[in-house]
């Protein structure tokens, strides 16, 4: 009986004992793996260009051997470099995973990645992609006492290379393929201004507001964005008139046909030491319903004058993130197809049954010419809604129009849809008697 | 014996290396305000007042020159400032610390302050807090932006100090064989001023560092002339013992100064090449060829904090002129310690500039003969030849490599006793005392090699009674000295060397001789043959010094680059 309980209590030993080793082996593989980064840690510090990022990377390595002195040895040798190159891959690391608004934003983009990481994480595509690397380390520290070393360093990566390779490599959809899907999206950048004023005027008047929308549309124009300017204009002040709607911004954006505006403000604060820093906020809405894709702060540093840089500086760092969720938002949004808004006006003195036949008519006439559609306000009076069309099929909003009059005449209601402006995104429509 | 000094090395090999708290990275400039006075303890106030002997001037003119160093940007205050500041301080028969930082804080941190937020001394001193990142940012590429953000100006404001050193007590010790002795004990008091983000000020004493000196007055001199840099000053011996000791006092306080942990320049290794790597300083920030500094690592505490620890040990090997070309870097070159790497940092480890060494050991192929030391109509007072001799030495050696720009180039001091082996029964006491100048180069690192050449006099004294009569005969003696050392480095501070040398003695140029203490004018006492050279060999220790109370080749400082 000793004896079995002897020869039970080794075998437990044992086994414990190899799973211990088969944990440490899994630590030991998964902390060696020297393809892809180990340290995962850092921080985005400051947009430095609409293509370059300049981030903080740590990078780590632990010492190979059975002993700890041979763990020691391999630190010594070759520790530093190791956790530098970890260091350099975290970096790219940084911006492809790490933030609010990481490069690779679906679990399928990261799938399609870590099938390809190798590819991106190699030495000499790292040297393409880091265009500055600090010479002094921020940080150097040994650990595990001195069978592992951490290092950080600051580096600049430059984003559109690296996002022109994931394009490349097919792992996202690039901006040049949505353009050639969806055509042009068009951006419109205006000072989020108070209700009594037009944000044309506060352009026209306010020296910050002229130059923050100077550097957002600078940052779009370089990323290859269309970028539409609202001028005060005869036709423009009617076309706004005529929508029942108090939001400024969203009437002008509809006006215009912008798939997306911007809206900016933006403030200065005193810092420490009698410095100042500007405070700016920038928010991305969809045209068609004044959906908030996405709203952003940046902040300048705290400096004494050239308060302009401070501008600039506060508005790139906004804007940067703001346009990863504009990129996300046009993605998916790709997907149904281009987007119209249609703004029917019905006849009105006809009676319930009448226009109950009309609003089924035209639906049905929308639902034969797009791929999908949502109603927004359906009344008596007028009917509101997003319509996404085949963009092979209709690449002109007149296009869309003309389809759909054939399509509402097909239904034989005696009424006639006739138009009362069309513009990239809007589209407002009267049905007649 | 042996076993002692296996013991004894091997405690040298493990002494503690203390840990002095350090930022990783770089040095940042400090900047800092000479009061121009001294503060004078009541105690010291009857010497130090006495303009003939104490030099105020002269005396703010050596400690400008060893504390303000090129490390440091230099606040000037306006002169009716200071005079106000000193007054005040004057006014008062007694200060104490405290006191002297409220007078400090009152009278002149606004001042600083006021110059810290001039455009132009800001503009001036920007490059000393942005680091290289910095000129990577949006600012900087596309804006050409470079004013200070709050980071560097919390830097640059939170970067000043003032200095002011004191004399706490001065003395001139009499001896009645006319060899007084200068005592001057004092120190230095270094201020910060802490400013917050909203502008608020204050002072904090940071360091107080004490030092004591001595210069000895010799009345037999004949020149008295005391030359430091461009200046030369024609002084009494009194005068002259005051000035040593006012130099030794300043350049001490300036090894202080330095050893200070936020005055340290450190600086991380950039490029590695073998044992040789360089680091961005250089004489910008008064980096001088040979110049000691400690590799320092950092490793990981309990907290996730990061506990520097050293290394190794380095010596500059090529100090660089980052003045003229700022991208140029200085190279040193690892003497001991575990292999350094990319990201180490050097830390300065401030010394004098000069070694002292201990060494004893034996010497033979001497040659001294009874005819030599034998007074007239007296036995001779040894029997035999005596061709051995024990001697003991200390040897100072003042690094000349900031001067020549040739890395370990000593100049050395060497005074040497030597006891002659005599028979027991021998009447005579014979000593030789050997002042020696000379001049040694070193190669190696930790294990090194040294050699040199040394001019001096050797003095042969023979002493004995007899007949109820005191005989003393002293030869003195030209000879040149070769040496070859081999050491050691047991740490950064002390070596073990073995030294082998050879002496050759000259015939004695004159030979006194004296009964009973008066010196004898008629006489013949054999010169020929007399040999006080040969060959030796030594065991020594030698240390590199951190402070030294009194003044050996000061006037030299002023000629290092």
């Amino acid at each position: 009986m000793k004896r079995i309980s002897t020869i039970c209590l080794f075998g437990l030993l044992l086994l414990v004992l190899s799973c211990q080793s088969g944990q440490s082996i899994e630590t030991s593989s998964l902390r060696n793996n020297r393809d892809i980064p180990l340290s995962r840690r850092g921080s985005i510090l400051e947009v430095v260009s609409p293509s370059e990022i300049l981030v903080q990377a740590y990078g780590e390595y632990y010492g190979q051997g059975s002993s700890i002195r041979e763990q020691h040895k391999d630190v010594n040798e070759q520790g530093t470099d190791m956790a530098l190159l970890d260091a350099r891959r975290t970096a790219v690391y940084l911006l492809l995973f790490a933030g609010s608004d990481p490069l690779l934003s679906t679990e399928r983009e990261r799938l399609l990645f870590d099938q390809q990481s190798m590819y991106f994480y190699a030495p000499e595509n790292l040297r393409r992609y880091i265009t500055y690397e600090e010479t002094l380390f921020s940080s150097r520290l040994l650990l595990e006492e001195g069978t592992a070393i951490r290092v950080s360093k600051r580096f600049t990566i430059h984003k559109d290379r690296l996002l022109a390779d994931l394009t490349e490599r097919n792992i996202i959809v690039g901006q040049t393929a949505l353009l050639q899907t969806v055509g042009n999206p068009i951006l419109m950048v205006l000072p989020d201004a108070q209700s009594s004023k037009s944000p044309i005027s506060v352009l026209a008047e306010d020296v910050v507001a002229r130059q923050s929308a100077t550097v957002i549309q600078s940052y779009l124009t370089s990323k290859g964005y269309e970028v539409v300017v609202p001028e005060q204009s005869a036709e423009l002040s009617q076309l706004i008139s005529s929508q029942q709607i108090t939001d400024y911004a969203y009437q002008l954006a509809l006006a215009i046909g912008s798939d997306i505006y911007l809206t900016f403000s933006g403030y200065t604060e005193e810092g420490a030491y009698g410095t100042s820093r500007y405070v700016a906020t920038l928010s991305a809405f969809e045209t068609t319903t004044g959906r908030l894709l996405g709203s952003e702060t940046g902040y300048s540093k705290e400096r004494t004058g050239d308060d302009m840089v401070s501008v600039e500086e506060a508005f790139n760092g906004a804007i940067d993130r703001v346009i990863t969720r504009i990129m996300n938002y046009w993605k998916s949004d790709m997907l149904k197809g281009i987007q119209y808004k249609f703004i029917v006006r019905l006849p009105e003195q006809i009676d319930a049954y009448d226009a109950e036949s009309l609003q089924r008519a035209f639906l049905q006439a929308v639902s034969d010419i797009s791929l999908s559609s949502r109603e927004l306000i359906i009344t008596d009076q007028t009917i509101d809604c997003l319509v996404w069309v085949d963009p092979d099929a209709y690449d002109r909003a007149l296009g869309v129009y003309q389809a759909l009059q054939d399509a509402f005449n097909r239904y034989g209601t005696g009424a006639a849809l006739t138009r009362t402006s069309i513009n990239r995104k809007l589209l407002q429509l009267v049905i007649r008697n | 014996m042996k076993k002692a000094l296996s013991v004894l090395l091997l405690a040298l090999c493990l002494m503690p290396w203390t840990i002095d708290a350090a930022q990783q990275g770089s040095y940042v400039r400090k900047s800092i305000t000479a009061l121009d006075t001294v503060y004078v303890f009541p105690l010291a106030r009857p010497l130090v007042y006495n303009r003939w002997a104490f030099d105020m001037e002269r005396f703010q003119q050596f400690l400008r020159f060893y504390i303000e160093m090129p490390r440091f940007d230099f606040n000037e205050i306006p002169d009716q400032l200071k005079r106000t500041f000193s007054d005040s301080m004057r006014s008062q028969f007694t200060m104490n610390t405290q006191r002297l930082t409220e007078l400090v804080h009152d009278t002149i941190v606004s001042e600083i302050l006021a110059i810290l937020n001039a455009p132009e001394i800001q503009q001036a001193r920007r490059d000393n807090f942005k680091d290289e990142a910095s000129f990577q940012t949006f600012a900087a590429t596309k804006a050409h932006s470079y004013q200070m953000t709050s980071e560097e100006l919390a830097a640059l404001y939170n970067s000043a100090y003032i200095y002011l050193p004191y004399i706490s007590s001065a003395s001139v010790q009499f001896n009645d064989e006319g060899r007084d002795i200068i005592h001057i004990a004092g120190g230095i008091i270094w201020w910060k001023i802490d400013v917050s983000e909203d502008g608020t000020s204050s002072v904090r004493k940071v360091l107080q560092a004490d030092t004591w000196t001595m210069g000895f007055v010799d009345y037999q001199r004949s020149d008295y002339t005391f030359s430091f840099g461009n200046m030369v000053w024609y002084l009494s011996a009194f005068e002259y013992a005051v000035h040593d000791a006012m130099l030794a006092f300043a350049k001490n306080l300036s090894v202080e100064t330095k050893n200070f942990d936020e005055f340290k320049l450190q600086a991380q290794i950039v490029q590695r090449e073998g044992k040789t790597f360089s680091f961005p300083l250089g004489r910008n920030e008064g980096i001088q060829l040979d110049d000691g500094y400690y590799i320092m690592g950092y490793r990981e505490g309990t907290d996730g904090e990061a506990v520097p620890y050293r290394k190794g040990f380095a010596r500059v090997v090529y100090a660089a002129d980052n003045i003229s070309d700022p991208s140029t870097l200085s190279s040193a070159r690892q003497l001991m310690g575990t292999r350094a790497s990319i990201g180490d940092v050097l830390m300065e480890h401030p010394r004098l500039g000069i070694d002292m060494s201990i060494y004893g050991g034996t010497t033979t192929r001497s040659c001294i003969q009874p005819e030599h030391v034998t007074a007239p109509s007296a036995d001779p007072g040894i029997t035999s030849e005596s061709t051995a001799q024990f001697h003991l030495g200390a040897l100072f050696s003042y690094n000349l490599a900031p001067i020549l720009q040739i890395p370990q180039v000593f100049l050395t001091f060497d005074a040497q006793a030597g006891f002659p082996r005599t028979a027991s029964a021998d009447l005579a006491t014979l000593s030789i005392l050997s002042p020696y100048v000379g001049i040694s180069k070193g190669i190696g690192g930790r294990l090194y090699a040294r050699a040199g050449l040394s001019a001096g006099i050797d003095f042969l004294t023979a002493q004995y009674s007899f007949d109820g009569n005191k005989h003393t005969i002293t030869h003195r003696a030209f000879g040149l000295k070769g040496m070859l050392e081999l050491g050691y480095m047991l740490n950064a501070d002390w070596r073990v060397a073995l030294i082998g040398s050879y002496k050759h003695g000259f015939t004695p140029y004159a030979t006194i001789y004296e009964k009973n203490d008066i010196e004898q004018s008629f006489y013949s006492i054999e010169q020929e043959n007399l040999q006080l050279g040969g060959v030796s060999v030594s065991i020594g220790f030698t240390y590199a010094l951190g402070s030294l109370p009194f003044n050996v080749f000061g006037f030299l400082d002023t000629l290092k680059q």
